[in-house]
């Protein structure tokens, strides 16, 4: 390679325009529009707010005050007429204070004007206003009251002219009645006997007696309706010619009152004529009573006319004043308007400078020279990424982007350089890995060169056994052969004697025969132990027999209590106190199948004897009550031969069950194991026959060993 | 704001609840106080004394047995002269500052047209008043409680009885100028017209006067073979005295409300045959046990008083008025008190029935006539004979 690698670390340049200065340029520039906008914004609101205040704190309230006093002149004036209900004084005399209410409160209100109006003079029309409308109700409700009395006077008269009227009829009708009575029947009393002549009784004086008396009648009918009538005369002008038509009324009345002097009867017709005529001329008569009714009701009505017209003065000033303040108040408020708006108009330009600087900061600077030249290194980088980095990286301009750029190239540079070297150390690893396989095979090849030579040791010494054994062998066969001769010689012996038993005696007879019994007995058992050894020796010699390796049938259930057999005497033989239950349970399911008899045979013994060894051990160091048990079970399950061989003896540590299938490990004193017997096993059931071993102990309680051979016989490696 | 009137409500609350604050103005724990408006003074007084009597012998007798419910009965009575302004009078003070339970024994129609009302708008029953005008039976008036037959049923039998027993065809009318006389005139009228006969002549009179001569004469003049007078018994009296006088011997026939024992007195001789219409029980006739009761009662409020047709009928008010106070029990109110009569269950006064109901305040219907005799005692006339 032509380029060298960098050597020094890139060092940014510090530069007076770089992009750095150019962001804090715009970001500068953006906080000081925004500064300006709030400053703006802030004297808007100052401004605004102080309009506001004017507007609430000046003009409202009195807006407000002077409202309140239009309601109250109104309202006083409306309760006038009020004023001049006499029917009920309750009511007046709580109209009265209504108004007085009213005209403190009117009072009240013009008091707090006077702080809030800026032009107090205009308030002193209205608080002249405001007593004057007081006054003109005062001088009204004391004519009310004047009237009041008035018309109650007047009402009783008139009671009192309907009585006399009354009492006048009720003297005046039987008078009447009589007269006419008289005139027509000439009858005047019941017990007249006969009635008065024509002549007599049509008498010029009585027909003016009876004339006078129905002129009285009518007369004093007539001037009841006219006094009647004066008591509610509406006008005043009507009264006069009222007053005149009763004065002619009276004066007949009392003419013809005088035409009646001289009857007795009319005596009682006197004074009622009179109080009748005094109603209308007497000194406080229903007329002048009246009079001064309408003449009341007349001041009343110029009273409520001036109290209204106080009112409506009133009323226009407070509507000029309200309408003054409202002018001020809309003032105020258009002054706030203009300051919302300008402001709103500076705001709004700021806006659009910021959002065009903006853009203008967006388009220039960050798409063109930052974003395009990122986007092209970006590219680049990915390109790099790819493993192409053979094209050297281009750079423009004068700023960060540039020294990105330049470092970039360095950094291409290196990698030319670190994809050179990195080829060398990848074979250095791959020289490793090569290593530690054959480190690892030479491992396995001397484990295997070792268990070769146990193997080896373990054949020669199979070897030699069978050797032995083989010589045992011919000795037992004599022993055996000839001590069944023995006892078939034995028997042909007592036969004989059978047939001298006569020439002995009872006694001798007796002991030849005890004799003859111990013989037999002997021999019995001499080869019956023979058989024995015979048995044991043929095992030694089946067992050291070198494995074929080949398949043939086997009974896995014989097979087994073969191997319980052999381990039991083997164990037996080294220690005659040592007794052990063997429990079996061998499932007949289980059918002859092709296996390395010799193979699964040793496998077998080899568990059984390891199991056998720790509960020898265990009965050793156990207390008494403790039953060694050793129990076999066997049975199909599924298509798999399932064998347990369980112990009750001391269990296994979980860290020692990890490792006793590995080759050379034991637990047992030197020289006493050779590590290799489950090693072997393991070999024989898994990797030979294809099939499974496992190991399942809980520490001082058992120990079981879980073979699993498939049925149909898979031929393993 | 609310917290101020809790208390207010809360003594509402007790007062609605509370049963001695509940009762009706006139009622007290031991006595029910009513009161009278009468012509007890003045021309027609006889009518009014005789109506107090009565009511004041029936209480007098049942405070005697202990009063009704535990509580004996009052009866405050004031005179008003047979004048309707002074009746007013009267009946507002005794319904506002007496404060009766109820008004009794009211004598006189023009008097009655203008205290019923008043009566009727506090509530308070008017009970028993002494005239038979159709206003205060048609249209019914709950708070008005009647006894007696109406004047046109009075005038009614009146006719039958002239134009049936009499074949008089000929019928003339003294009447009172107020509502009681027109009333009467109507009801004469309407006789009449039923029988399709006119009226041959009618005379007034002022009331409280007895200015009847001239009234006399109008009457005369249409030649009557009978008179039906429609007034008081002074001027009844003078009216039949003259008539007499003057040849006129028709049958003279009063309404009931003439008083009979007055105007019999009154007549003196002149009174031989006059008829009077009744609408009580004959007041002599002892064969009803209310009869009997009426004398006792009357004799043992006040030995001296005579029996008649006025104060019976002022027994039978208060009788009636007893009755309905023991059906409402000790809780008394006015309400109570006319729900009795609007029920509808008859009363059972000494053997005379009296039946009122929803829409029918009046508790009598019969009318019988009588005659006034040589001796000036009344006697029951079925059937009217020829003079």
């Amino acid at each position: 390679m032509s380029e060298a690698p960098a050597t020094s670390p890139i060092r940014a340049k510090r530069r007076f325009f770089g992009i750095r200065s150019r962001l804090y340029f715009a970001l500068g520039g953006a906080v000081s529009i925004t500064l300006a906008a709030s400053v703006i914004a802030w004297f808007t609101f100052l401004e605004v707010e102080s309009r506001q205040r004017q507007v609430t704190e000046d003009y409202l309230p009195a807006l407000t005050t002077a409202l309140h006093m239009a309601q109250r002149g109104t309202a006083i004036a409306a309760l006038a007429p009020k004023l001049l209900t006499f029917d009920d004084p309750v009511d007046r005399n709580y109209t009265r204070q209504q108004i007085a209410e009213e005209r403190r409160v009117l009072q009240e209100l013009a008091g707090r004007l006077h702080e809030l109006v800026a032009n107090p003079g205009q308030l002193d029309t209205i608080s002249s206003g405001v007593e004057s409308l007081a006054q003109a109700l005062e001088l009204l409700d004391q004519a009310a009251t004047a009237r009041a009395s008035l018309e109650a006077k007047l009402e009783s008269a008139a009671e009192a002219m309907q009585t006399t009227h009354r009492e006048l009829t009720s003297i005046l009708a039987p008078l009447i009645d009589d007269a006419a009575f008289y005139v027509i029947t000439g009858y005047r009393q019941l017990d007249d006997e006969e009635p008065a002549q024509t002549s007599e009784r049509a008498q010029t004086s009585e027909l003016l007696a009876f004339e006078a008396m129905t002129q009285i009648g009518a007369e004093a009918n007539l001037l009841l309706g006219l006094l009647s009538s004066a008591v509610y005369l509406p006008r005043v002008e009507f009264l006069q010619p009222t007053r005149e038509r009763f004065e002619a009324a009276a004066g007949k009345m009392n003419r013809a009152l005088q035409t009646l002097r001289s009857q007795p009867d009319a005596a009682g017709l006197d004074p009622l004529v009179e109080t009748l005529s005094n109603f209308g001329t007497g000194p406080e008569n229903i007329f002048a009573l009246r009079q001064r009714v309408l003449q009341q009701r007349d001041l009343e009505q110029t009273y409520i006319q001036e109290s209204r017209q106080y009112a409506e003065a009133l009323n226009l000033q407070v509507r000029r004043l309200v309408r003054q303040t409202e002018i001020d108040a809309i003032a105020g408020t258009a002054a706030v308007a203009r300051t919302i708006a300008t402001g709103r108009g500076l705001l709004l330009g700021l806006n659009l400078l910021s959002i065009f600087g903006a853009i203008l900061i967006a388009w220039l600077f960050v798409d063109r020279q930052l974003m395009r030249r990122l986007t092209a290194l970006a590219a680049k980088m990915r390109e790099m990424a790819a493993g192409d980095i053979t094209v050297p990286v281009e750079s423009s301009g004068n700023d960060e982007v540039t020294d990105m750029a330049a470092a970039l190239e360095v950094f291409r540079a290196h990698a030319l350089e670190v994809r050179r070297l990195n080829l060398v150390e990848k074979l250095a690893d791959e020289l490793n890995e090569k290593n530690v396989e054959l480190q690892d095979a030479f491992d396995q090849l001397k484990a295997a060169q070792e268990r070769i030579v146990t193997q080896e040791k373990l054949a020669s010494l199979g070897q030699l056994t069978a050797g032995i054994a083989h010589e045992i062998k011919n000795p037992l066969n004599f022993v055996n052969n000839f001590s069944g001769l023995s006892i078939d010689l034995i028997d042909e012996l007592r036969e004989q004697i059978e047939a001298a038993r006569a020439s002995v005696d009872e006694e001798t007879r007796a002991e030849i025969d005890d004799i003859l019994g111990d013989l037999t007995l002997n021999l019995s058992k001499i080869k019956e132990h023979g058989q024995r050894a015979d048995n044991i020796v043929r095992g030694m010699l089946d067992h050291s027999r070198e494995s074929t390796g080949e398949r043939e049938m086997t009974d896995v259930n014989a097979l087994l209590d073969e191997c319980i057999g052999l381990a039991y005497h083997g164990i037996r033989a080294q220690d005659k106190s040592f007794n052990v239950t063997i429990e079996k349970q061998l499932s007949d399911e289980i059918k002859p199948t092709m296996l390395v008899r010799q193979d699964l045979g040793r496998a077998f013994l080899n568990i059984l004897t390891n199991g056998l060894q720790a509960l020898q051990e265990k009965t050793k160091s156990a207390a008494n009550g403790f039953d060694p048990t050793i129990k076999v079970t066997s049975r199909l399950v599924d298509a798999w031969i399932e064998i347990r061989i369980r112990d009750n003896g001391p269990g296994i540590p979980d860290d020692v069950a990890e490792k006793i299938f590995t080759p050379f490990f034991t637990t047992k004193p030197t020289g006493v194991g050779t590590g290799l017997g489950l090693s072997i096993t393991y070999d024989i059931i898994v990797q030979q026959h294809g099939g499974r071993l496992d190991v399942v102990s809980e520490e001082g309680e058992f120990t079981e060993f879980v073979l699993e051979l498939p049925e149909k016989s898979v031929d393993a490696a | 704001m609310t917290n101020r009137f809790l208390p207010l409500a809360a003594l509402a609350i007790v007062a609605l609840t509370s049963p001695t604050l509940a009762s009706s103005p006139g009622v007290s724990d031991t006595a029910v106080v009513f009161g009278q408006t009468a012509a007890v003074e003045g021309p027609a007084r006889a009518l009014g004394i005789g109506m107090r009597l009565g009511i004041a012998a029936a209480f007098h007798e049942a405070n005697e047995n202990g009063g009704v419910h535990g509580r004996k009965l009052e009866l405050i009575t004031r005179n008003d002269n047979y004048e309707p302004e002074a009746a007013i009078e009267n009946a507002k003070r005794l319904i506002s500052d007496a404060e009766v339970f109820a008004l009794i024994g009211s004598v006189g129609t023009p008097t009655s047209r203008a205290t019923e009302p008043i009566a009727s708008e506090a509530g308070v029953p008017f009970i028993g008043a002494f005239t038979g005008a159709e206003f205060l039976r048609s249209p019914y008036r709950r708070t008005v409680i009647n006894i007696r037959a109406s004047y046109f049923q009075e005038t009614e039998e009146i006719v039958e009885r002239l134009t049936k027993d009499l074949n008089v065809k000929r019928i003339a009318v003294l009447y009172q100028d107020d509502s009681y006389g027109r009333a009467g005139l109507t009801g004469v009228r309407e006789a009449l017209d039923r029988r399709g006969i006119e009226l041959v002549s009618e005379g007034t009179y002022i009331r409280n006067t007895v200015a009847v001569k001239s009234a006399l004469l109008a009457i005369l003049a249409g030649k009557p073979d009978a008179v039906i007078v429609v007034g008081a018994y002074q001027p009844s009296a003078i009216f039949t005295q003259w008539a007499r006088k003057l040849g006129l011997d028709v049958p003279i026939v009063n309404i009931s409300f003439v008083g009979s024992m007055a105007l019999a007195n009154a007549l003196g001789e002149t009174g031989d045959g006059v008829v009077v219409s009744q609408v009580v029980p004959f007041p002599e006739d002892t064969s009803l046990p209310l009869i009997r009761e009426y004398h006792a009662a009357l004799t043992d409020f006040e030995e001296t008083a005579e029996a008649g047709f006025v104060s019976l009928e002022g027994y039978l008010a208060g009788r009636v008025t007893i009755a309905a106070l023991e059906r409402v029990g000790r809780e008394l109110t006015r309400e109570a008190f006319l729900e009795v009569f609007a029920s509808g269950e008859p009363f059972d006064i000494g053997g005379l029935r009296l039946t009122y109901g929803p829409d029918d305040n009046q508790g009598l219907d019969q009318v019988f006539l009588t005659t006034i005799g040589g001796d000036g005692a009344l006697s029951p006339t079925p059937r009217l004979d020829g003079p």
